[in-house]
């Protein structure tokens, strides 16, 4: 089993998010769980990711149920990619003994390379504060490139092509389908289409999932 | 006050480098009180020169003074460089460890609090804690200003334990005056001012993270007709606190004036009985500058000590909280 | 420094009545000096002091502390409607932005500039703007009174002053541009609070703390030299500064000296010459200091300014 979740409950303060959630996910299974703004789909992923702790119940990703060990058997692609004011390199190896091979296959495999062969510095080029350098779209790729060169076996989407424009969106699916590839995947969304395809849909609903 | 103690010691101990501290601020303490000396001698001995009409001994007088003054100044510039190079450097190791410390942290206990506070915790506060060596009167102030009362107070006792006395009675209904009316009352108005400027951050942050919902519905005006009222409240409970600052500026021109006044009176009296000379008083004068500029100089450092404690207490805080890493 | 402009003619309605009392403040000052150098007069001449001269000076004593008072009220009045002017053109920026400009907004960024570059503007226009004019109203009415009780003397004691004013201009601009770098160098600095925060994350899930931490060291690294070279200069330029500023005193004992043993000159007045050399040499030692100081609220003042509408005209709130 890649993902294993067991009576998981949370809470901020007072507040409960998710009750009793139970979820099974095997090894290159892809899962999408969609609910409203506020149900606890981003929590629901954030401690899947081993970002938070569970309050109660079980979270066992690739056989790991600590919060460290599960960070390592997962990536992550936000809907706002996130960058380092550092260069497009720093920005996917995060500082990490990487390759150059395998950050050019991260690059190729997140359509960057093009883009990146046309900047004057290269893969070296500064991306800005905030990624201010660079456009949404090539940002979504680079955040994807990382991704890919983690080469974690569980994939996490959280709304990755919730934001996506009609110039952008192909390159971006071309990069998320090659970082999900023979990956498990779970993404989550508020919107009930998605361009991408899944083995099984769930609903969260008043912190409890169903499947849709 | 304990805490207080506890708490700058466990700063100090963060920041490592202790005891350079402690020999920096031994060299910058005799600054204030022998500027006091040379000045009081330079000007009793011009004073005395040219009421006998001795024009060799008031250019000896000059000459020897130029010559200190440079040597002064010449040490102060020395040790103002080394202390400046220390100052940076500690305040260099509290943001660093700051930040290796916060950037430690879980994800969890970062999202507990907002954005602001995190902005906050990594900037205002190491301002306002390394504000304890890097403001204008801080910490090392207040042991150089101790020095100069000390030695002052000396000399003045053996000048003329009279005018000494009357300068105390001066200088300590100066102070106890300031503490009760001024000192005191200002702790509790910069509390005040301090949850007004907290609101009006409020406000603020209200109308640049609202400002999208704001257009749609129109309610732009109404925010900030909010805002201009916390603003205003910010005013009057600023300005709360500068009735007291202009309290403390009147005391100052009556206390210091009267007691110059007095002092010259009685003064005369001891000129007049042949006790005294002109260049003595002169000398007593700028004693009684120093000791009156070191008393103030002294609660003041002490007060903006108390008030760093503040980001103190936070720093240590934020350094408790236990790291993920 | 348009922005400045604009705020000081919203409230020149409050600002004249300051400069007055600032001039008020200075002739009673005066007024004070010159009772002391009779009375000193008197001490040296063995003479009798009458209760008529105390009553006087106890009359001085009491409307210099009146006016002490009036002076700060009404100073710090004008700065903290000057600050809610601010903080009011500030927050009337934000209403004006279009859906687009707002959607690129960066609360963390505006927040800290509403607590730094205004906070240090606000600090400013209260420490020093009001002193900045008192200051120069002391410094022309004591030079001018000076100059009235002796001329040659005032002229001599204070030909250094020209010098000392050449080089404190000298001074201030070097010392300015090493403020500009070392607060470059500390925007940048503090910027890293808000990235930690935003990629925080990112952090946690590719294990990259040590990324982060070394680009905040080497910016930290900047700021410590640009710190200390910002200090050293300092230190270095206004030691000089100060040790130049005891020549007034020198050359006013030794001429003033000369000129009382010669007969040329009461013992009183040069006492009060030298009480008062401060308003004009002591303003001058400072200088280098007030100037860089000024130089960094200019800068504080033009980064804002972009982000600050003030409603010109006059109004009373």
């Amino acid at each position: 089993m890649s993902i294993y979740v067991e009576n998981l409950s949370f809470a901020y303060g007072d507040k409960q998010i998710l009750r009793e959630i139970n979820l099974n996910v095997k090894n290159g299974e892809s899962i999408r769980i969609i609910g409203v703004s506020g149900c606890g789909k981003s929590t629901l992923l954030k401690l899947l990711a081993g970002l938070y702790k569970a309050q109660d119940g079980i979270i066992e990703v690739q056989g790991e149920r600590n919060p460290e060990q599960i960070r390592r058997q997962v990536s992550v692609v936000m809907q706002n990619p996130m960058l380092f004011p550092a260069s497009i390199k720093d920005n996917i190896t995060c500082g990490h003994p990487m390759s150059n091979e395998t950050i050019k296959r991260a690059c190729d495999a997140a359509q960057l390379s093009d883009w990146i062969a046309s900047l004057p510095d290269g893969i070296d080029t500064y991306v800005g504060e905030r990624g201010g350098k660079v456009s949404g779209g090539q940002a979504q790729r680079i955040a994807i490139a990382r991704a890919i060169a983690k080469d974690a076996p569980v994939v996490l989407l959280d709304e990755a092509t919730s934001a996506l424009d009609g110039d952008t969106s192909k390159a971006v699916i071309a990069a998320l389908e090659s970082l999900t590839k023979g990956k498990t995947v779970v993404s989550v969304s508020h919107r009930p289409d998605d361009l991408m395809e899944y083995n099984r849909i769930y609903r969260l609903e008043g912190g409890r999932l169903f499947n849709a | 006050m304990h805490s207080n103690i506890k708490a700058t010691r466990d700063m100090f101990r963060m920041a490592g480098r202790t005891r350079r501290f402690s020999i920096l601020t031994l060299l910058r303490c005799p600054f204030d009180a022998l500027r006091t000396i040379v000045q009081a001698n330079f000007l009793m001995h011009a004073f005395d020169a040219i009421n006998s009409g001795n024009l060799n001994e008031l250019y000896h007088a000059c000459g020897l003074f130029g010559v200190l003054c440079l040597f002064l100044f010449l040490y102060n510039g020395t040790v103002w460089m080394l202390y400046a190079e220390y100052v940076t450097r500690w305040v260099g190791a509290i943001r660093r460890k700051l930040f290796e410390h916060i950037s430690g942290l879980s994800l969890q206990q970062v999202e507990a609090k907002p954005t602001g506070e995190w902005i906050a915790r990594l900037n205002s506060d190491v301002n306002a804690a390394t504000a304890l060596l890097n403001q204008n009167m801080h910490l090392p102030h207040a042991i150089v200003s101790f020095v100069n009362i000390c030695v002052t107070s000396v000399i003045l006792v053996l000048v003329n334990p009279e005018l000494f006395s009357l300068i105390i009675v001066f200088v300590a209904s100066h102070i106890l005056l300031n503490q009760l009316f001024i000192a005191k009352p200002l702790m509790r108005l910069s509390m005040n001012v301090q949850e007004a400027a907290a609101e009006n951050a409020a406000e603020m942050n209200a109308l640049i993270t609202c400002a999208d919902t704001a257009i749609l519905y129109d309610v732009q005006d109404f925010l900030l007709k909010r805002f201009e009222k916390s603003s205003l409240e910010l005013r009057k409970e600023k300005m709360k606190i500068q009735h007291r600052k202009a309290m403390e500026s009147g005391l100052l021109s009556l206390m210091g004036m009267s007691g110059y006044l007095v002092i010259l009176l009685f003064g005369w009296r001891w000129i007049k009985a042949g006790l005294m000379t002109f260049g003595e008083l002169v000398a007593v004068f700028q004693y009684r500058g120093g000791l009156l500029a070191g008393s103030m100089m002294f609660i003041t450092s002490l007060m903006n000590v108390r008030s760093a404690q503040a980001g103190v207490k936070r720093i240590n805080e934020t350094m408790s909280l236990s790291r993920e890493e | 420094m348009n922005l400045m402009k604009k705020l000081l003619y919203k409230r020149i309605r409050l600002v004249i009545p300051a400069l007055g009392i600032c001039i008020l403040s200075t002739a009673l000052t005066l007024c004070w000096n010159l009772q002391l150098s009779a009375i000193i007069n008197i001490v040296n001449s063995n003479g009798i002091i009458t209760s008529g001269r105390i009553i006087a000076a106890i009359i001085t004593v009491i409307a210099c502390m009146t006016i002490s008072y009036m002076l700060s009220m009404i100073s710090g009045w004008i700065c903290e409607t000057m600050a809610h002017d601010l903080r009011m053109g500030y927050a009337g920026h934000f209403t004006s932005l279009s859906l687009l400009e707002i959607d690129n907004l960066n609360s963390g960024e505006q927040l800290s500039m509403l607590q730094n570059e205004i906070g240090d503007i606000y600090a400013f226009l209260h420490n020093n703007l009001f002193s900045f004019a008192d200051d120069a109203v002391k410094f022309i009415a004591t030079f001018i009174w000076m100059l009235w009780l002796n001329p040659s003397l005032t002229l001599l004691f204070n030909i250094p002053t020209v010098f000392i004013t050449l080089y404190t201009a000298y001074a201030s601009k070097v010392i300015g541009k090493a403020v500009h770098r070392s607060q470059q160098a500390n925007a940048h600095m503090n910027g890293f609070a808000d990235t930690l925060i935003a990629v925080f994350p990112i952090l946690r899930l590719f294990d990259a703390a040590q990324l982060i931490r070394a680009q905040y060291n080497a910016a930290l690294d900047q700021w410590e030299s640009a710190r200390v070279i910002e200090e050293n200069t300092r230190a270095k330029l206004m030691s000089l500064s100060a040790v130049l500023s005891c020549i007034p005193l020198l050359l006013l004992t030794l001429i003033g000296g000369t000129q009382t043993v010669k007969g040329s000159t009461a013992i009183g007045t040069l006492y009060v010459f030298i009480n008062l050399s401060g308003n004009v040499s002591g303003i001058m030692m400072n200088m280098p200091g007030r100037i860089a100081m000024f130089r960094k609220f200019s800068a504080d003042m033009m980064r804002i300014e972009p982000f600050v509408s003030i409603q010109t005209g006059r109004i009373r709130k």
